[in-house]
């Protein structure tokens, strides 16, 4: 899954270079997510903007990413369509993260 | 000599056949949204339609066949100027004890720890269709989806 990353200080911009994390990808994703996240940084953006489509088990991966950076630190997600968006939505999932249309406005948010 | 006129209808339909394994299931979406989008259906209602299907045919491979390889399941599309119903068809394991799961939403209070990373499928199938029926017949599953076309 080609995935990328750019660390500066204490945050991560981890993009997905892909179209989709569903059933067939959701394992390797978060086994990418455990290797790219070994840093240090305490907050880590996201960039879904290529991503155009996410199942359950998509979802299921993004939480567990989440849940294997341990406390202190928190993921962030970013540049989501309306499909996508609407996933974290209908599952309330989107109480749980935050959630940016763009990564620059997740860029610009205030540190949590 | 003019031809006899034929009875003029919007109604579409398609089939599509695979079997489980691999990217059978991401392949088979995708020739189904590629029929949607010829037949002028729109795209916000296209997502959805994908989303409730990919969730319904990875239970198929996943709960049904129990991720074994090489079972064979049926999408069938049939749309109408309101209405498009959706039958899956596959023949593998019953639903446990004849009827759909309930699709509660997932408890999301308590810990990051212990958040859910599953059960999120029947729920968004109950929340984005209009209908579902399930019938267990010579030993196929059949679930027929239905979404009003917006």
């Amino acid at each position: 899954m080609d995935m990328s990353s750019r660390t500066e200080g204490a945050l991560q911009i981890v993009s997905v270079n892909a179209q989709r994390i569903d059933a067939a990808v959701a394992i390797q994703f978060k086994d990418v997510m455990r290797a790219e996240t070994e840093g240090p940084a305490t907050r880590v953006i996201l960039d879904l903007s290529q991503v155009d489509f996410i199942d359950s088990s998509g979802l299921g991966a993004i939480v567990a990413a989440m849940k294997q950076l341990g406390p202190g630190r928190k993921l962030d997600l970013a540049g989501l369509t309306p499909t996508v968006e609407s996933v974290f939505r209908l599952t309330r999932m989107d109480t749980v993260f935050a959630l940016f249309p763009t990564l620059d406005a997740a860029l610009m948010a205030p540190a949590g | 000599m003019q031809p006899a006129a034929k009875p003029r209808t919007t109604d579409r339909s398609a089939s599509f056949r695979a079997r489980t394994g691999g990217l059978a299931v991401r392949n088979l979406l995708a020739r189904a949204m590629r029929a949607l989008e010829r037949w002028g259906y729109p795209p916000q209602g296209r997502g959805a339609v994908e989303l409730v299907l990919a969730e319904v045919l990875n239970n198929v491979a996943e709960h049904g066949y129990d991720q074994r390889d090489g079972g064979p399941f049926q999408l069938e599309l049939q749309l109408t100027d309101s209405t498009l119903t959706c039958i899956v068809t596959d023949h593998g394991r019953p639903f446990p004890g004849g009827d759909l799961p309930e699709g509660r939403p997932a408890h999301l209070a308590g810990p990051t720890e212990d958040l859910p990373e599953g059960g999120f499928g029947w729920h968004l199938i109950r929340e984005m269709t209009a209908d579902l029926r399930y019938h267990r017949k010579d030993n196929r599953n059949e679930l027929t989806l239905l979404f009003m076309v917006v």
